[in-house]
């Protein structure tokens, strides 16, 4: 690839060790990852330590002021002042890299545990390297002529009998476009609450509250958020505190839809400014700010557990299941106009024996007063086995990682693909303008897994501030919604609309 | 009944029915008699009991892949590499027929039933005699608290092939925490436990079954013959249940590896063979604990069905069907899946055996005092053959028996090996069987 | 309530239509008297009519070998193994010390001892008597009194408690013979005739009617001698039919005659049919005893229609693996019936036969098709041969990529052919489910083919193969023979094969419905006739082996 080697940096101190350490020893290792072959290159150069070198390796995965075993051991032959080196990365050791949980680690005969220590991080891409990266190319313009109204049933132009395809959403992630590299990431990863918090205390401070590296961050949740001025929780106060500026996504490349019908990024009356994607497809003018945010997060990327968790925290509790039903079908293949209701079920999920969800089973809809508590119904067609719906304005009851978030998505649109996969899943993408104090909202309720999803909420709340980009305040002018995207599965079920057993669903 | 020897013999002299000139009708125990000089003695000074019991499988051996034809040792080829640590301790009867005389050969059936009583069966399902097991446990069953205890590791307890009679199956035990409930919950008295009162509840248990009893004459005199016969069975065990509460009462000889277990935990009971293993090692665990306690002297253990029904998780085939429908590898010259389930076998069997040798007994183990008679009901399951099905004998049969032998039956009718079984536990058995499978031939090379 | 009025009128109806009662049944020499042991079923009910369900009866039985397709009649040969006797006597004992614990006494001990430390033998006799009429299905004799209260005196006075007293009396009762066994006991006739006594006839009827014991206006109702003619057994048949017990009955006789109790050890493979769980098989064996109830008893509808109705009932667990929706997911049974031209007609499409009848991880046309013979049909299809060569069977080279194309060689093949035309052609009928009986359109790729013939008539799917078998005569007179043996608890005899013709005509008469089946046989004079003579007492002592 053209973009050459990843390169990465760490600049050896005593003061990044989790102990104390008195010591005016220094170092510097730099590090060059070649994309193919996975091949870490080292050149590490070390002095003035206190006592005899005993080792010197790179360690991880690691939070900050904790301590984690032996990855690399950078001196395999013995130990110098100068050390040259490769091995070649598991994948594992790739994730933590990207991730930047390796440290180099010194140690010395006084310092045993360690008297040196740096963060790898990792050398930003340059604006040209950006460039380079290679587009999706824009698909070619298919022609799609008039549905053919003639299914199964008959000629067209007749009433036709229609059928009801049932729905129960299963997974609800963030669309999160990754690259193998994390080249969209290219100063690295965004920093966490915790490596904040952690670089903010004072060296006594550090040793008591990490029991010299020993206390793992998770247990320090309850204490780390509380670092405004005067002890403040900061999530619930984002702004008492100014943390450096968020590191977005800067790839070119997105999930999502084009919401505001436009590719330049220019405001409109109904959008501030901003830029644009591309999607996987190639397609322009896809809008999805969300993923600038939380894009180069290590807990809602891939190998990161805030969505995992979430949907098998939802399987598991039975909470939050959502139901679509789409009626008016004529063909499963191409209906011209169909409509999409979603709603909120009554019943949990009905799971095998090994955890799974079980397709085809029955959701009562849960019905408050005679209506539907959440049922708002989209307008779309089904083209070539895909559904497309058109915009429409609602909320979701969703629920993920023990909490309630309403999902109010302005303006969204959802894309299915209805051929059943081996699974028994179909799978689709929904986007939309996600109400942004409705999404802070949320995120205060996941102020528990602040360590594990390792976001830092000013950061968070200020840089989300700036990217919003929906419906502007009228009088402020500021944007109070987020584009965004989800991917979602789903598995065919049966949607019951009333107790007397008049069942809708279709009876394959 | 004890007899009193006053010069040495040979259980041959015995079986023979002689001993200086006189015949001598011995009904068991006679253990005493037949231990070796060493005088290995239980806890109490009571002589060790030797045990009997039984061991099935299904689907037989892989022909050409499980023992080598060669007769001067034992050669355990790959499907039976799991045994060769045991070899010494084995009998393997090779080439031993079931002449059918004519009668059909139901699959899955006949060659166990064949084996097992001596007797081709007519009809399907039907087992015409008892099975030898219980003609064992009829002689040295009485004098302990179960006459025999039955197990099934495929978790249905119709999966047992011991019978007195097609209507009289006993069933499996499926689960080892039942298992353990029936053997160490209520009415185990621990017999390593000091100062154990009288329990009057046992007197008045003994009470109830007399006045059962009692009621036999005035209920049999409203049946006919035929169903008498099958009340037989069932005064019996009143009788024997009596017995057993009798000697309840009195202390129990024990080893001194007698230990009362921990009850295991409920596992699920199935054909998966993950699951069919555990339940098999678990009992088999329970198993060697009952006997080193004397709770019984005789034990059935089925490790799958007639018709082997245990499979993998994910997979749509039953080891059976892989017996029938799986093609012959050309490569390895045998059905790669089958093949893979029939190890799985014989590596239950070793572990089986593991478990008797891992108990101390005197000066050796429990397997060295037990005689397992392991067989299943075919040889070569592709074609549902009942000749040269594979029998073995496993343990020492407390000295009475050599090991290490292969022994080449040259097509003599398979009852020859239950024969020889049962005389050596003291069976006052001459000939055994019907038809072509009648035979009064005791395989003399294993005996001591 | 008995409707006397009613009685009165059938009687009279009865007297006057005497030619048209029973009069064309074909006469039996009947045969000969059974010992049965109780089922498992029939032990439970019994103690749950005894005692309430308060009581709990917590044990395993022994399986039963089943004769004539039927556990009813395998148990008739069945006896008990020396564990099994050991289960009965701890089975026995659990139970005796429920009835007696403070809680329950008070319901079921209709009397208090004048000394609770002391065995009491008015109270006691009390309560044996009448515990052990329905426990023993007749009057306890003098002796047996005096034998159980011997017991119960020496036990109140080991442990000081009346109760305890009871409690071994009790067990006593409950491991004997007299409860164990069903005994009939032959008397002599008024013409001389071998005929079976008052109480033996009663409890036919009611093992018959409702697996269970005779209940009080039986008992009473065989005292008095009533049961002794065919119009005092009509009448106390009319009212057991219109108890509500007579369900129970029915489903226990369903449960039999389908094998259902083979439920117990289904296995499916979770990686491959992952809807199909512990759930789902309690309810597909109660969801055919439902659709069968539903068909037979409330609707009174023709037999013949078992194999084409579309209605059943569902359950959650249940619409999860026929995809259909529940209108109740998470409680209860919802009736439900398929469209009209869904396969899914007839009970040969439910679960109880589909995915009973596979293996754990797929389906079997044989297995099934074999099912249908033996238990619908009453056709008996021989065991395979010893000498099967299975080489031809699987060719690696074949395709083989549907059940039928791998079964091909069962129709070619002479030696396999002759018994797999019996069965292969019904069950590829109902290739379209799978092992869990799920419904399925392809296998492997491949569209499944379910066209087949059976007596002439073609079909093209399950529902159609329903149709044909509707119209096979062998139906009905399946569930004749089947519901004739179960009633007598014994083989049919040679003599009795006109009676199964009159009945069969009676049932085709009646439009095939099973309460007429039922009441025809029940009230026929060949179900109480027995071929042995009364053994006389001295022809028996204590050790005597009969030749």
């Amino acid at each position: 690839m053209h973009l050459g080697p990843v390169r990465f940096y760490a600049d050896l101190t005593p003061g990044e060790q989790s102990a104390t350490v008195s010591s005016s020893g220094l170092g510097r290792a730099e590090f060059s990852l070649d994309r193919a072959t996975l091949t870490f290159s080292w050149n590490v150069s070390v002095e003035r330590l206190t006592s005899r070198t005993l080792s010197v390796s790179v360690n991880g995965p690691q939070r900050p002021g904790t301590n984690a075993g032996v990855q690399i051991d950078l001196a395999p032959r013995g130990v110098a002042p100068t050390l040259r080196g490769s091995a070649v990365l598991t994948e594992a050791q790739l994730d933590y890299l990207l991730a930047g949980r390796m440290y180099v680690n010194v140690r010395s005969a006084r310092y045993p545990d360690g008297e040196l220590r740096g963060q790898i991080q990792r050398v930003p891409l340059t604006a040209e390297q950006m460039a380079a990266i290679p587009l999706p190319s824009p698909p070619v313009a298919k022609k799609i002529g008039a549905p053919k109204v003639a299914g199964k049933n008959g000629a067209g132009g007749k009433s036709q009998p229609t059928t009801t395809l049932g729905y129960v959403i299963a997974n609800w992630d963030n669309a999160i476009y990754e690259t193998r590299f994390m080249d969209e990431c290219p100063e690295g990863p965004a920093i966490g609450n915790d490596e904040l918090w952690w670089r903010g205390l004072a060296r006594a401070d550090k040793d008591r509250l990490t029991d010299k590296g020993l206390v793992q961050p998770v247990d320090r949740r309850f204490v780390s958020v509380f670092r405004g001025p005067q002890g403040e929780d900061v999530c619930w106060n984002p702004t008492l505190v100014k943390d450096p500026p968020l590191r977005t996504v800067k790839g070119k490349v997105a999930y999502g839809f084009d919401l505001d019908g436009r590719s330049d990024g220019k405001a409109t009356p109904k959008s501030c400014a901003h830029e644009n994607f591309v999607s996987v497809r190639g397609e322009r003018g896809v809008d999805n700010q969300m993923y600038r945010l939380l894009g180069c997060h290590y807990g809602w990327r891939r190998n990161g557990v805030l969505d995992t968790f979430g949907n098998e925290e939802r399987r598991n509790s039975g909470r939050g299941v959502i139901l679509m039903e789409i009626t008016g079908v004529t063909d499963e293949r191409n209906s011209p106009n169909v409509q999409v209701g979603f709603y909120r079920a009554l019943d949990p999920y009905q799971i095998d024996s090994v955890g799974r969800i079980l397709p085809w089973a029955s959701y009562r809809i849960d019905i408050n007063n005679g209506k539907p508590r959440y049922g708002a119904v989209a307008r779309g067609r089904i083209e070539n086995g895909v559904l497309k719906t058109e915009p429409l304005d609602l909320k979701l009851p969703f629920y993920s990682n023990a909490a309630y978030a309403e999902l109010d998505l302005k303006g969204m649109r959802l894309e299915l693909d209805l051929t059943l996969g081996k699974d028994n899943k179909v799978r689709g993408l929904v986007g939309g303008y996600y109400d942004f104090d409705k999404w802070w909202e949320y995120m205060l309720k996941l102020e528990f897994l602040i360590a594990t999803g390792d976001w830092s909420c000013p950061a968070l709340y200020t840089a989300a501030r700036e990217l919003a980009d929906g419906h502007p305040d009228p009088e402020t002018g500021e944007c109070t919604s987020i584009s965004s995207a989800f991917r979602m599965d789903a598995l065919p079920a049966f949607v019951i609309h009333d107790r007397a057993g008049s069942a809708a669903g279709a009876v394959r | 009944m004890s007899v009193l020897i006053k010069k040495p013999f040979t259980r041959r002299d015995l079986l023979r029915g002689s001993i200086g000139g006189s015949a001598i009708a011995v009904s068991l125990p006679f253990l005493d008699c037949f231990l070796s000089e060493s005088g290995e003695a239980l806890a109490s000074g009571a002589s060790l009991p030797v045990r009997f019991g039984t061991w099935f499988w299904s689907m037989g051996h892989t022909p050409g892949h499980a023992v080598g034809e060669r007769t001067d040792r034992i050669e355990f080829l790959e499907e039976c590499k799991a045994l060769i640590p045991y070899v010494e301790h084995i009998n393997y009867f090779g080439h031993f027929n079931s002449p059918l005389d004519g009668r059909p050969n139901h699959v899955h059936h006949t060659g166990w039933v064949t084996t097992r009583t001596a007797t081709a069966p007519v009809l399907p399902g039907e087992i015409p005699a008892p099975t030898l097991d219980v003609m064992v446990s009829d002689a040295i069953g009485s004098n302990t608290r179960f006459r025999s205890i039955d197990m099934s590791c495929t978790g249905n307890p119709r999966d047992s092939f011991t019978a007195r009679d097609t209507h009289t199956r006993n069933a499996g035990e499926v689960s080892p925490r039942a298992l353990y409930a029936r053997l160490f919950g209520n009415g185990f008295a621990d017999p390593t436990k000091e100062n154990r009162a009288p329990d009057p509840d046992l007197m008045l248990q003994q009470s109830v079954l007399s006045g059962i009893r009692e009621q036999r004459q005035r209920f049999e005199r409203r049946i006919g013959a035929a169903d008498r016969a099958r009340l037989d069975e069932y005064f019996t065990s009143i009788r024997q249940l009596e017995t057993q509460l009798a000697l309840q009462q009195k202390e129990v000889p024990v080893t001194a590896a007698c230990r009362m277990p921990k009850s295991p935990d409920e596992t699920p009971v199935g054909l998966e063979i993950n699951v069919a293993q555990g339940n098999h090692e678990a009992m088999a665990r329970l198993l060697v604990m009952a006997l080193a306690c004397n709770q019984t002297r005789v034990f059935n253990m089925a490790f799958n069905n007639a018709l082997s029904s245990l499979r993998r998780p994910g997979t749509a085939y039953t080891h059976h069907t892989l017996t029938h429908e799986e093609a012959v590898d050309q490569k390895f010259g045998y059905q790669p899946e089958a093949f893979w389930f029939n190890c799985r076998v014989m590596e239950a069997l070793a572990s089986f055996i593991g478990t008797f040798q891992s108990v101390k007994e005197g000066n050796g183990t429990l397997l060295d005092n037990t005689l397992i008679f392991a067989h299943a009901e075919t040889s070569y399951a592709k074609v549902h053959a009942v000749d040269n099905i594979p029998v073995m004998t496993i343990g020492r049969a407390g000295g009475r028996i050599k090991t290490g032998k292969h022994i080449a039956g040259h097509g003599d009718p398979v009852s020859r090996v239950g024969l020889t079984a049962m005389q050596v536990m003291g069976l006052p058995i001459e000939t055994w069987g019907t038809g072509s499978l009648q035979t009064s031939k005791t395989i003399t090379e294993i005996l001591v | 309530m008995r409707p006397t009025a009613k009685l009165a009128l059938l009687g009279m109806l009865c007297a006057v239509l005497v030619t048209a009662c029973g009069s064309n049944e074909p006469q039996t020499r009947g045969g000969p008297p059974t010992l049965r042991l109780l089922t498992e079923a029939q032990y439970r009910n019994i103690i749950r009519d005894t005692f309430g369900s308060q009581v709990v009866v917590a044990g395993r039985f022994d399986p039963i070998v089943r004769i004539e397709g039927l556990l009813a009649v395998g148990a008739g040969r069945a006896t008990v193994t020396p564990s099994g006797v050991e289960r009965y006597i701890a089975l026995a004992r659990s139970v005796a010390e429920q009835v007696v614990a403070p809680g329950n006494r008070e319901l079921l001990i209709p009397c208090a001892p004048a000394a609770p430390q002391a065995h009491d033998p008015q109270c006691a006799e009390l309560f044996l008597r009448s515990a052990g009429r329905y426990l023993m299905r007749r009057a306890l004799t003098d002796e047996e009194l005096a034998s159980y209260q011997r017991i119960a005196a020496a036990a109140a006075a080991a442990n000081s408690d009346f109760h305890a007293g009871l409690s071994y009396a009790l067990q006593a009762m409950l491991a004997s013979p007299d409860f164990l066994f069903v005994a009939e006991n032959v008397v002599d006739g008024p013409d001389g005739t071998p005929r079976l006594d008052g109480y033996s006839r009663a409890t036919r009827l009611s093992l018959f009617l409702w697996n269970s014991g005779p209940d009080e206006a039986l008992l009473a109702a065989a005292e008095r001698g009533e049961l002794d003619d065919a119009r005092g057994i009509r009448g106390q048949v009319e009212w057991m039919m219109e108890s509500t017990r007579l369900e129970a009955g029915v489903r226990a006789f369903f449960t039999d005659m389908l094998a259902l109790d083979d439920f117990q050890t289904l296995e499916k493979d979770t990686n491959l049919y992952p809807a199909f769980s512990l759930a789902v098989a309690n309810d597909a064996r109660e969801q055919v005893l439902r659709t069968l109830t539903d068909l037979l008893l409330v609707r009174d509808g023709d037999y013949r229609d078992i194999f084409t109705t579309r209605n059943t009932f569902m359950t959650g667990s249940l619409g999860l693996v026929y995809r259909v929706p529940a209108a109740s997911p998470s409680a209860g049974w919802v009736p439900f019936e398929f469209a009209e031209g869904d396969p899914r007609a007839g009970i040969q499409t439910q679960l109880s036969f589909v995915a009973l009848h596979s293996h754990p991880g797929k389906s079997s046309p044989t297995l099934r098709g074999k099912a249908i013979r033996e238990l619908l049909l009453c056709q008996r299809v021989p065991d395979p041969p010893g000498s099967v060569n299975f080489d031809l069977f699987n060719d690696p080279n074949a395709p083989g990529k549907t059940a039928r194309d791998r079964l091909i060689r069962h129709s070619t093949d002479p030696s396999c052919s002759g018994c797999h035309k019996l069965m292969d052609p019904i069950g590829l009928a109902l290739e379209n489910f799978d092992g869990a009986g799920q419904q399925r359109l392809y296998e492997n790729g491949e569209l499944i083919d379910t066209s087949g013939e059976i007596n002439g008539m073609a079909f093209t799917d399950s529902a159609g193969l329903g149709d044909a078998l509707r119209d096979d005569p062998a139906a009905p007179a399946c569930l004749v023979r089947r519901v004739y043996t179960y009633a007598a608890g014994r083989p049919i005899q040679r003599s009795e094969r006109q009676l199964l013709n009159h009945f069969e005509d009676e049932f085709a008469g009646e439009g095939y419905r099973l309460r007429e089946l039922i009441r025809e046989v029940a009230t026929s004079d060949a179900l109480y006739a027995v071929s042995q003579p009364r053994l006389r007492t001295a022809q028996l002592g204590p050790e005597e082996v009969s030749p």
